[in-house]
């Protein structure tokens, strides 16, 4: 009996303890479910990848059950939510990021598989202006060497086009990360990028580019049509690089070595341009010497007009001293094959659409020539004196009838 | 005399209907949860979702007798069932329970918790028909009038 009282006492005693243990505070026990519910929300927006997303599934399932027993009390508490449209929000979010990994899950196979083809075309680029740089030193040797030089030329510029156009597909992928405002994203959104660019070696491919790009021009002499498709390639890389460029100096902000990086791919971008204009006047000048017209190296517009008119002026200065036939010749070669045949058709309109040249530094060489055929040529006065003996005849037959008609009326008066 | 009896009646029946408010019940003005408020640096408090806010510098002055003690401090604020509003504060001894005026809260009861040293953690539950108060893992009933039940 004593025993039994003692067990209820301590029974009531071990009780009211609990009891007061386990007093909490609503308010504690609130700001508990809502502390969890936007770890859980952050953990959404940081997932890196499905399974982090599938872990976070399993936590909302947690927190559901941890909190079931309260659902009446945070019904009126989550204010303006209440238990279930909390869990509504967090599955949607979850539901959403689950799409945006499933997408991206997508975009990377595809950016595999873009980024082996890459490879494989890099080392095609490579064996191709190999082979070219060998040909382009026997180009004159024989009509076989030319025909197998134009072939690879033509296979170059088609890998190197495709090569561009994978990079572009690479640097598509990331577009959706860097779309928008950079200073909106986060430390872990700009982790995300610098990482997809690395384990794509989307700077290293960029570079590789840009440099086969130049080095392409410099093993081939191309012709104004040609030059002016590269120059649009040339545009369209700039201008998707004007779009990712800045962002990702922003992503490589904190990596010194990687900021390095980009500052040389800007470089390249400049050596490229600067090749193509090079490559325009390197043309123009070999289309003169295979016509075996050795004219001194130009690079910009007035280098070339200067030049070119120097040359006409020695030509019409040495035009007294040197053979008759051979300045003719030279003059002939000079205008008819070189520079009315190919540059003024040719590379005219590129020169002067892309700026390289002016239309007032077109028509001072125009006028030069000009100059040179009336030396060469002078025009031919034959019929000029032609015209002026027979209008002295004209003349002359006019004042004899003139004459003798009246010599005529004044007999016919006397007789009178 | 029957007739002053008779006219007395009727006044008062009158007067009472005339005087008679009116009254919509049962009504319940408890909330769910205590609400947890930061003190501006002009001593007010404002509460989102009952789109309350109001001065609390002379409570303070009242618990402490310090007209700046307000300063960086928080007040939990709860409304219990019959519409008094309980307010207490960290090193508060006191809960003090208000009615409403005009434009102002009116003390009604200042519980006096405890004469020694003051609340180190309070929390304000929704017990209807009480508010219960926690603070150092005691627990205690509060009502408009005072403690219904000391420390359990």
């Amino acid at each position: 009996m004593k025993r039994s009282m003692i067990n209820k006492i301590l029974l009531f005693v071990i009780l009211l303890t609990t009891t007061t243990l386990f007093a909490q505070s609503d308010y504690e026990m609130v700001q508990s479910f809502k502390e969890r519910y936007q770890k859980i929300a952050d953990g959404i927006k940081a997932a890196a990848s499905l399974e982090d997303v599938d872990n976070l599934s399993a936590e909302i399932e947690n927190l559901k059950r941890d909190f079931s027993a309260k659902r009446v009390f945070l019904d009126q508490s989550l204010y303006p939510e209440n238990f279930n449209s909390s869990f509504e929000n967090l599955n949607s979010s979850l539901e959403l990021r689950k799409e945006d990994f499933t997408s991206i899950t997508v975009l990377q196979t595809e950016v595999t598989a873009l980024k082996s083809e890459v490879d494989l075309l890099n080392r095609r680029n490579t064996e191709l202006i190999n082979q070219i740089t060998i040909l382009e030193s026997q180009r004159r040797k024989d009509a076989a060497s030319i025909e197998e030089l134009q072939r690879l030329v033509s296979d170059l510029r088609a890998t190197l086009l495709k090569r561009d156009q994978l990079i572009f597909s690479i640097v598509d992928s990331l577009t959706p990360k860097l779309a928008g405002d950079i200073s909106s994203m986060t430390q872990q959104d700009k982790e995300q990028v610098y990482s997809q660019v690395e384990r794509n070696n989307l700077l290293v491919s960029v570079k590789r580019s840009l440099r086969d790009n130049s080095r392409f021009l410099e093993v081939t002499s191309l012709k104004a049509g040609d030059l002016d498709k590269v120059k649009q390639q040339e545009q369209s890389f700039v201008t998707m690089w004007r779009k990712v460029g800045p962002k990702l100096v922003d992503v490589y902000a904190n990596k010194k070595d990687k900021s390095a990086e980009l500052k040389e791919i800007d470089n390249l971008f400049t050596v490229w341009a600067n090749r193509i204009d090079k490559e325009a006047w390197e043309s123009i000048n070999e289309e003169f010497s295979l016509n075996n017209i050795n004219l001194q190296n130009f690079n910009n517009g007035k280098e070339f007009v200067d030049v070119v008119t120097q040359y006409v002026s020695d030509e019409i200065k040495n035009y007294g001293t040197k053979n008759k036939t051979e300045s003719e010749k030279t003059y002939s070669i000079f205008t008819d094959s070189v520079w009315f045949k190919t540059i003024s058709n040719e590379w005219m309109p590129y020169l002067l659409d892309n700026k390289l040249l002016a239309v007032e530094q077109k028509d001072a060489v125009e006028k030069k020539l000009s100059e040179w055929k009336s030396i060469v040529s002078p025009q031919d006065l034959t019929w000029l004196y032609a015209v002026v003996g027979l209008a002295v005849v004209f003349i002359i037959a006019l004042i004899f009838i003139l004459k003798k008609k009246k010599t005529s009326i004044d007999t016919t008066s006397v007789q009178s | 005399m029957k007739q002053l009896k008779i006219f007395l009646i009727l006044t008062s029946i009158t007067l009472l209907a005339a005087c008679s408010t009116l009254m919509l019940e049962p009504a319940r003005f408890a909330w769910p949860l205590e609400s947890v408020l930061e003190v501006g640096k002009d001593g007010f408090v404002k509460e989102d979702r009952y789109a309350l806010s109001f001065n609390t510098k002379a409570l303070f002055f009242e618990e402490t007798q310090d007209s700046l003690s307000y300063s960086g401090k928080t007040i939990r604020l709860i409304r219990n069932n019959e519409g008094y509003y309980f307010i207490t504060a960290v090193d508060f001894k006191n809960v003090y329970v208000f009615s409403i005026d005009k434009n102002a809260f009116s003390l009604k009861t200042k519980i006096l918790i405890s004469e020694t040293t003051g609340l180190l953690n309070p929390a304000l539950n929704q017990r209807n028909p009480f508010i219960e108060l926690l603070s150092d893992g005691k627990a205690f009933k509060l009502t408009s009038e005072g403690i219904e039940e000391g420390v359990k």
